[in-house]
């Protein structure tokens, strides 16, 4: 099932996150650069779909990075497999949340102003019917709670455990699997009652 | 069974774990053996992983629908660029790396142990002798009695000179001039006659 998700890069170099996060720590540039390019693309498209702005996204995978660079040392690299995407995913999901504490009259506003325009503007796309079945995914991606929309991303871009992803999160594993339980159900409603609720906006 | 598929129970949660691989292989071998037997049960295991193969082919659709190769190759060369200021940074501050370390031999800690300890020994037998030796407080020349300051000036321990007096040998001379009053008064000089 996972082999259908999306194509991650296929990294020269051979060696888990740990190890590469403890030659960084050593100094080693290259490690770093080894790290940002295995989990570069993904990390962006999980900023990009909890926080729903392109330039927000760029703007916090920019942060996340910094802020690992700040606090590598901290990083135990002997904790196991698996541990330094956590911390970063964990880190970008902190910086997100800052951002919506920040920023969440903004955030509102402007997704008043999106449901408004949306409804107006066809999304620019090879055609038209391509573009409709797009912008409706992308509303029914956007309109999820956010709690299971974390969830549902973090599982789906990380390719975290639940275990992880509840540690993550703050919640219990039950918790986590029943948000991406209702996450999975909701999308698939949002997105069959999408045709019918554009519809009926049609004169 | 739709509405089983919507309520989220144990059988539910263990069958997402079962699904991502994630469930202990004991509980594994269970669910299979149970999944055999269980038609209902395996229903169910099919909705629910066609419901996660929907979500993320959505998932993967609208990724792709959005993929700008550049923006990504943006974002990963800023990231990288952050890295490589960052390692030239840690390069030119070793101090700051020694601190962040926090690694200081033990050999130091043993040192400062031993200077403390003869400093405190240094220290002691002046602050010994200060207690148990001459008493060495200054005489409170301002609020001595009438017979105290007698007893001073008939010793000659007391020398007044002129700066004494601008202050606190004010009160001295004062004394001193009550106790030459005293005295002519006690011993009154015979007048001659």
């Amino acid at each position: 099932m996972e082999t259908s998700r999306t194509p991650h890069r296929v990294d020269p170099v051979e060696q888990p996150d740990e190890t590469l996060a403890r030659k960084l720590q050593q100094g080693d540039a290259q490690a770093g650069h080894w790290l940002i390019e295995r989990h570069s693309v993904n990390l962006l498209r999980y900023l990009q779909r909890l926080v729903q702005r392109e330039y927000l996204a760029d703007e916090l995978h920019q942060q996340t990075w910094l802020s690992v660079l700040e606090h590598i040392d901290r990083f135990d690299a002997n904790s196991g497999p698996g541990t330094f995407k956590s911390w970063v995913y964990r880190i970008a999901t902190n910086k997100a949340h800052d951002l919506w504490r920040s920023r969440g009259r903004e955030r509102t506003a402007h997704e008043g102003l999106r449901l408004v325009t949306d409804q107006l503007v066809p999304h620019a796309g090879n055609s038209l019917e391509a573009a409709e079945s797009v912008d409706k995914l992308r509303a029914a991606i956007d309109r999820l709670p956010d709690a299971q929309k974390q969830v549902l991303t973090l599982r789906y871009y990380s390719n975290l455990k639940f275990s992880e992803i509840a540690e993550m999160v703050g919640c219990p594993l039950n918790t986590a699997l029943g948000r991406m339980h209702k996450a999975m159900i909701r999308l698939k409603e949002l997105m069959s009652e999408a045709p019918a609720a554009s519809e009926s906006r049609e004169p | 069974m739709k509405d089983e598929l919507f309520d989220f129970d144990n059988q539910t949660a263990e069958l997402m774990l079962f699904i991502a691989g994630e469930l202990p292989s004991p509980k594994q071998q269970e669910m299979r053996a149970r999944l055999e037997r269980d038609a209902n049960l395996r229903q169910k295991l099919k909705q629910l992983q066609d419901l996660q193969q929907q979500s993320f082919d959505a998932m993967q659709k609208l990724d792709e629908t959005e993929v700008s190769p550049t923006r990504d190759r943006t974002a990963s060369q800023l990231a990288q660029k952050a890295v490589s200021q960052w390692t030239v940074r840690r390069l030119m501050a070793p101090p700051l790396q020694s601190r962040t370390g926090r690694q200081i031999p033990w050999s130091r800690y043993a040192v400062s142990a031993a200077a403390a300890i003869i400093l405190a020994g240094m220290i002691w037998p002046l602050y010994f002798s200060r207690q148990h030796g001459p008493d060495m407080t200054p005489i409170p020349t301002h609020i001595l009695s009438y017979e105290e300051k007698r007893t001073l000036l008939e010793d000659k321990t007391l020398m007044l000179d002129d700066t004494a007096m601008n202050d606190k040998g004010s009160d001295l001379q004062f004394a001193a001039s009550i106790v030459q009053k005293d005295d002519s008064d006690s011993n009154p000089q015979p007048t001659q006659q």
